[in-house]
């Protein structure tokens, strides 16, 4: 009977999955509070390959022979990918049920964006969007990421409009409302890290940055700071690549990365906020400093869904408008 | 044709050692590249005109084309107006003292371009070094936005293109006749009337040869445009990079990729007819 199990466990110890990750500090916090420990329950070794990348995703499916076998990415792509047929359903007698977003992916966490300034330049900044829009009380250049799904909502919150009531987007209001903003935009940043190292460099004196980027930066000794009053928030989702071979290993990550207690260890590393809400009871003082109070009113949850069909027109509209 | 003084024209026996190269381009250029033309062509295995039609008639497309253009024949002239004056420099110095100058001339060339971006902000910057001392003797008023503009780019794609002009016009200078030189010398000529009416006409071929290497390199320019640039200075590979990975819409990426290499391949062709017939030196 044991000789079975021993052949097997050791069938195991060969085995691996792949994942794309961001790299950096941010592939090291998924390794102590994903991978580390899945490989610890399972032995199945999890590698960190590429950035995810939709395109590379579509690829690889394409091909038939998926280099990753699970994808986790920032808003719209893993509706994205469903909608493309880039992936698997999950598989509900390993991931729970009610883990899953749709029938394809799960909520891995939620990223926070929010005004962030540098506190060496100034002792206070924008709190809210409003503010941030404000160019008689905050003068000076900003910058936004160059992606309308990162702009848009937050253009027509700051223009008066009621956050739970957003959708469907008043485009052309969005638009003129980031229109009124556009003069003192010096840089539509085309990475994340800009909006970071152009406010710490004083190149500009505000960004809409991430609660997590904010962390680190000042972690490291940069002089910025983030208000948590008011912010935008963004899911990243995780699904199981179409055709990979691996499927079964793949949803047993996936329902090992949602767990509570390892969301929770997630959280304590990055401040990214947990997708497993059991997991916020867990969580330390030090790490809820970090998270926004989402029963106060004020916050922009997006709906990717309504991206979904208006994300290629919208985004276009918006690089004329920024090259203009 | 001729590229600063080497000629092309190879025995049956020479061909043989450019196989193994010729081997590698087939697998890692032509064959990707031929999948770039069979997506903008075949969107969905059919043959259809549309991804070019699409392109052809957005009108983001055609101004970020224009800009391209715009961009590039301006970091070239700048590189080339830049470079040459390197150039003459190291051909006038010792070879052991041209070696080392050579390796600075590199130098950059080495340099990551994410690295050097941050560098340029820490010294062009609103809060940089050189805005700082504008600042420190001029006042407030002096202080100019060098980076996140067209001036940022140019600067940026210069400091890479500098090289491609450095090189070429250097190996021209040393492999030109000093005798010319010397009788124009002898003839009376003064030294910038030497260097104008005997080394610059001599030169043209490589400085043809460098501009187009320049031009073409800078065509696909993607990175410094969106790090030292602002909005304005969308290039054509950004361009691609928002269709390829934002909208997914490889038929029109493809579609832009192919009018971006005729347009590379025009610009080839064009300078390799002028450099062919420029100067009178050019056919020894």
């Amino acid at each position: 009977m044991a000789a079975p199990f021993v052949l097997r466990s050791a069938h195991a110890q060969a085995k691996r999955i792949y994942i794309p990750s961001y790299g950096g500090s941010y592939q090291e916090m998924l390794t102590t509070a994903f991978a580390a420990p899945f490989t610890k329950e399972t032995g199945v070794e999890v590698v960190f390959s590429g950035v995810p990348d939709l395109a590379r995703l579509k690829a690889q499916v394409r091909s038939g022979r998926p280099e990753w076998d699970l994808f986790e990415a920032v808003s719209a792509w893993l509706p994205i990918a469903a909608r493309e047929n880039f992936l698997e359903p999950l598989d509900s007698s390993i991931v729970p049920k009610e883990l899953m977003v749709t029938d394809y992916y799960g909520l891995f966490y939620r990223s926070i964006m929010a005004p962030s300034w540098n506190t060496a330049a100034r002792d206070n900044g924008p709190r809210n969007f409003s503010q941030f829009w404000d160019l008689k009380s905050f003068p000076g250049p900003r910058t936004l990421r160059n992606r309308a799904d990162l702009s848009l909502e937050i253009a027509l919150v700051a223009d008066g409009a009621d956050p739970t009531k957003l959708y469907p987007l008043d485009v052309e209001r969005a638009f003129a409302s980031l229109g009124r903003l556009k003069p003192s935009v010096t840089k539509w940043s085309e990475a994340t890290t800009q909006l970071t190292t152009l406010v710490a460099t004083k190149e500009v004196e505000y960004s809409l940055n991430y609660t997590n980027r904010v962390k680190s930066a000042q972690a490291s000794g940069m002089p910025i700071a983030l208000s948590l009053d008011q912010t935008f928030i963004t899911h990243e989702y995780i699904g199981v690549v179409k055709g990979t071979p691996r499927k079964e290993l793949a949803m047993q990550f996936l329902a090992f990365a949602l767990r509570p207690d390892r969301q929770a260890a997630f959280c304590e590393l990055s401040s990214l906020f947990p997708g497993t809400p059991a997991a916020l009871a867990m969580l330390s003082a030090e790490a809820k400093k970090w998270l926004p109070d989402l029963d106060k009113p004020g916050h922009i949850v997006q709906k990717e869904a309504w991206w979904l069909d208006n994300q290629e027109d919208i985004q276009k509209r918006f690089q004329s408008f920024m090259f203009s | 044709m001729r590229i600063y003084g080497v000629k092309s024209s190879l025995g049956a026996s020479e061909s043989l050692f450019v196989l193994p190269i010729l081997c590698l381009l087939i697998l890692v250029f032509f064959v990707p590249l031929s999948h770039v033309f069979y997506f903008s062509l075949f969107p969905d295995g059919e043959f259809s005109l549309s991804g070019f039609k699409e392109v052809l008639s957005d009108e983001l497309f055609e101004r970020v084309l224009y800009n391209t253009i715009e961009i590039s024949a301006l970091a070239t002239f700048v590189s080339l107006l830049l470079g040459y004056p390197v150039a003459m420099h190291l051909a006038g110095l010792s070879p052991r003292r041209r070696a080392i100058y050579m390796s600075m001339v590199l130098l950059p060339f080495w340099t990551s371009i994410l690295v050097k971006s941050y560098a340029f902000i820490i010294l062009l910057g609103r809060a940089g070094i050189l805005n700082s001392a504008l600042v420190f003797m001029l006042g407030e008023e002096a202080r100019t936005q060098l980076i996140l503009n067209r001036t940022g780019v140019i600067i940026g794609m210069s400091n890479f293109l500098v090289p491609f002009i450095v090189f070429p016009v250097l190996a021209n200078l040393l492999n030109q006749d000093k005798n010319l030189v010397q009788a124009a010398a002898i003839m009376g000529a003064g030294s910038v009337r030497i260097w104008w009416k005997v080394v610059v006409p001599q030169s043209l071929p490589a400085v043809v040869a460098g501009c187009f290497m320049c031009m073409v390199i800078s065509l696909g320019f993607f990175i410094t445009p969106a790090l030292m640039g602002g909005s304005r200075d969308m290039m054509i590979a950004n361009i691609i990079d928002l269709y390829t990975r934002e909208t997914l819409n490889w038929t029109a990426a493809s579609a832009i990729g192919v009018v971006l290499l005729l347009l590379s391949g025009l610009v080839i062709f064009l300078l390799s007819r002028v450099s062919r017939s420029a100067g009178p030196f050019s056919n020894n």
